[in-house]
């Protein structure tokens, strides 16, 4: 049973919603969703840029508005849906700046977090172990090649690996990112499995 | 195919590329105006390509900044403006990890180069008579037949012996890079050891000064003693006043009792961080408790790390084990009696 506490606004969003928001963005379901998690993962990258302590809370905040509008809004709206959410983004980011700006900087620095100190780091070295032995062999390779040289060697260095792959260094550069961002992920994950229990 | 797609503004080729990195190492260091940040954010959401680009310059900017090689002015925005985000601060970790252990890993062994026997060979294979020879006798065909084959078999011979060398080279190569992993394997663990070392020796001067706060307020005769305060989820309330803890000195614990925007998850994660964004507590396997007043879920946390300021604790409703949904935001200040 849903039960929300009196003076707080109900932000759960029905199915029947969401689907419409969907629609929304496309008439074809598995389009609609491909841009749904592509507007959610810009909406969450917009908040990190800003430096905001809680991106993925914004963002899904932000989702939520447009939401409870898309009833009043899409049968006239013209345009790229992705540009209305952004425009909310706008309004929920600067809310979020007129809250941070109300509050104060704590005086002294609070004693050191309880949960992360130095074995998280030690953790966190032997997660990457893990998760680059968890690469393709191919993959593995392309990581630790592209990242391997300095400064003038590492272009150069690239720019090899490139013809040896047969492709351009962007297409490199970015194939590069996507096993460093899925490596990120990887860790992440390992060092929650890892992590703290309940409290 | 990156290099000529014509972009919104009709410009084409590398010199957009290159105008846009600018453009978005501009945007990560927070030298935009707002007008120019609104434009990149509408990009963000509408072109998946200058997302993943803005994705890689994150990267390039962090590697950039880890090797040095940012100005010295660029180098203070990246530290004041880049790394406020705590995603990023955990992103910049992640990087130095990922640098030391590409620096410890062997670069690999260089490329061999083509065999020379396979020149030797094909030069005899194109070696022929001269056709000034074509009237010569049997004998001296014989005679340069013999030398072929002579010369064959002592190239076979030559090529035996470069084998085997290579062989013994490779072996001898095989050995010290074994010899070097165990090393570095070594000096891996007894850093890992010293580590363990210096983060026990941290904790137990956390825990001394826990206890001896425990232990004044065990003097003050209210050791133990609990703090109970309902916490109003929202960005936009007005003021702070609702939101503001009074936590009287020697207090053990502090409860807080958070009302979620969303409820209906099979339990909860709650996060409490600075408004630095220094996560300084979080809890899982929270559950959520039925009142008369509403569906409230309890994070009971040590009076001892609230430090006098203001705070952010994020609910996050989980269900399953990836799925994680936001329950509600609360802005909270500590003021100690």
């Amino acid at each position: 049973m849903k039960f929300a506490a009196p003076g707080i606004k109900d932000r759960s969003v029905s199915r029947e919603a969401f689907d419409q928001m969907l629609a929304w963005l496309d008439s074809d379901r598995d389009r609609a969703g491909q841009k749904y998690e592509e507007i959610r993962c810009g909406l969450i990258k917009i908040f990190v840029c800003q430096g905001c302590i809680d991106p993925e809370g914004l963002a899904d905040e932000t989702i939520d508005r447009v939401i409870h509008k898309v009833p009043e809004i899409a049968p006239n709206y013209v345009g790229n849906p992705a540009l209305y959410f952004s425009g909310v983004a706008r309004y929920v980011l600067l809310e979020y700046k007129n809250r941070m700006a109300q509050m104060r900087p704590l005086p002294h620095a609070p004693p050191k977090q309880i949960e992360e100190d130095d074995e998280d780091i030690e953790r966190e070295y032997e997660c990457l172990d893990h998760c680059i032995e968890r690469l393709t062999p191919a993959n593995r390779e392309l990581i630790l090649e592209y990242y391997r040289e300095k400064k003038r060697a590492m272009i150069e260095n690239r720019k090899r690996l490139a013809d040896r792959m047969g492709v351009t260094p962007n297409a490199l550069r970015v194939r590069a990112d996507r096993i460093r961002n899925n490596l990120q992920k990887c860790v992440a994950n390992c060092l929650k499995q890892k992590g703290t229990k309940a409290q | 195919m990156a290099e000529f797609i014509i972009n919104t503004r009709g410009k084409v080729g590398a010199g957009q590329d290159i105008e846009d990195e600018h453009l978005i190492r501009q945007y990560l260091l927070g030298e935009l105006s707002e007008e120019g940040q609104a434009k990149v954010q509408d990009r963000l959401l509408c072109d998946r390509e200058f997302f993943d680009r803005l994705v890689a310059e994150e990267n390039e900017l962090m590697d950039d900044y880890l090797r040095g090689a940012l100005t010295e002015e660029r180098e203070e925005r990246f530290k004041s403006y880049f790394l406020a985000a705590p995603e990023r601060r955990q992103k910049l970790r992640f990087a130095k990890a990922l640098k030391k252990r590409i620096s410890e890993e062997a670069p690999s062994s260089p490329g061999i180069e083509e065999s020379p026997r396979r020149k030797h060979l094909s030069w005899l294979k194109g070696m022929s008579l001269p056709r000034f020879a074509a009237w010569a006798v049997a004998a001296l065909i014989f005679v340069v037949g013999a030398w072929v084959a002579i010369e064959n078999a002592r190239l076979r011979r030559q090529i035996d012996s470069a084998r085997a060398a290579q062989a013994e080279w490779l072996e001898r190569a095989r050995q010290s890079e074994r010899r070097l992993s165990d090393e570095k394997q070594s000096n891996r663990e007894l850093a890992q050891e010293i580590e363990r070392g210096r983060s026990r020796s941290s904790k137990l001067e956390r825990e001394v000064a826990i206890l001896k706060q425990a232990r004044k307020a065990g003097r003050a005769g209210i050791m133990g003693s609990v703090v109970s305060f309902a916490l109003m989820p929202g960005l936009s309330r007005e003021g702070d006043q609702s939101n503001q803890l009074e936590i009287p000195e020697g207090t053990g614990r502090v409860r807080l009792e958070l009302y979620p925007e969303k409820v209906g998850h099979e339990n909860y994660r709650a996060e409490l961080r600075t408004r630095e964004g220094n996560r300084i507590w979080s809890g899982n396997g929270l559950k959520l408790r039925k009142t008369v007043l509403g569906d409230k879920v309890i994070a009971d946390l040590p009076a001892a790390i609230l430090a006098k300021g203001d705070y952010i604790l994020m609910l996050r409703g989980v269900t399953g084990e990836k799925n994680q949904g936001r329950a509600g935001t609360y802005y909270f200040r500590v003021v100690k009696e």
